[in-house]
């Protein structure tokens, strides 16, 4: 099936379905990346340098600063 | 040069860390959590509880590296895609562990081959500097 017959199928759909659709293709694009992520990092071994998981910021909400946009 | 800054986030007593607040995406599901920018890691990593309120399944993502340390144990390979200020919608590779013993961190691959860091604890500020992509350089 090509893309334009694709298309076309899409527009028997729903604005409820198009949006499932969305949400299923961007994971199926996901899936598909980390495929290919998980070729790259196969057999290696990595090391984090991280500290404790209680030293966490103490402010529970974001703090923005200039050129930021939420 | 398109920039975002973001204020070092106070922990306890005099310290304070490089951490920015971003949103992890898997399809229409996000999480808002705070990530550790991280050039002591060489990989991204989500804990195993963020992973799962992204609906991500362990049994079907694929599997992941080997983590060395306090943090080894089971881990799979995930795709997501990252919001952090005003970068939206950045696909990278994260390692997913089975744990929560660390929290989300920002490594070296992926994150920093995609962003310049400035550092200036000085000021108690860091900004991230989106590198070009290939394409618009060529």
């Amino acid at each position: 099936m090509s893309v334009m017959q694709m298309v076309e199928s899409v527009r028997e759909l729903s604005i409820a379905e198009i949006e499932q659709l969305q949400d299923a293709l961007e994971k199926e694009r996901l899936m598909q990346l980390s495929k290919i992520a998980a070729k790259r990092w196969a057999g290696k071994t990595f090391e984090l340098c991280f500290p404790s998981s209680k030293d966490v910021p103490v402010h529970p909400f974001q703090v923005f600063l200039e050129n930021q946009k939420p | 040069m398109n920039y975002v800054k973001f204020p070092y986030q106070p922990i306890k007593d005099d310290l304070f860390m490089p951490y920015a607040w971003v949103r992890l995406s898997f399809g229409n599901t996000f999480w808002d959590e705070w990530a550790l920018v991280d050039s002591g890691a060489e990989i991204n990593v989500i804990p195993f509880s963020v992973g799962v309120k992204l609906g991500l399944d362990w049994n079907t993502s694929e599997d992941g590296p080997t983590i060395g340390g306090s943090a080894s144990g089971a881990t799979k390979t995930v795709e997501l895609t990252v919001t952090i200020g005003s970068f939206t919608n950045v696909s990278m590779s994260f390692c997913w562990l089975s744990h929560d013993n660390v929290r989300v961190l920002l490594g070296e691959q992926d994150f920093f081959e995609n962003f310049a860091v400035y550092f200036d604890l000085q000021n108690k500020e860091f900004a991230l500097f989106q590198y070009a992509k290939k394409q618009d350089v060529e």
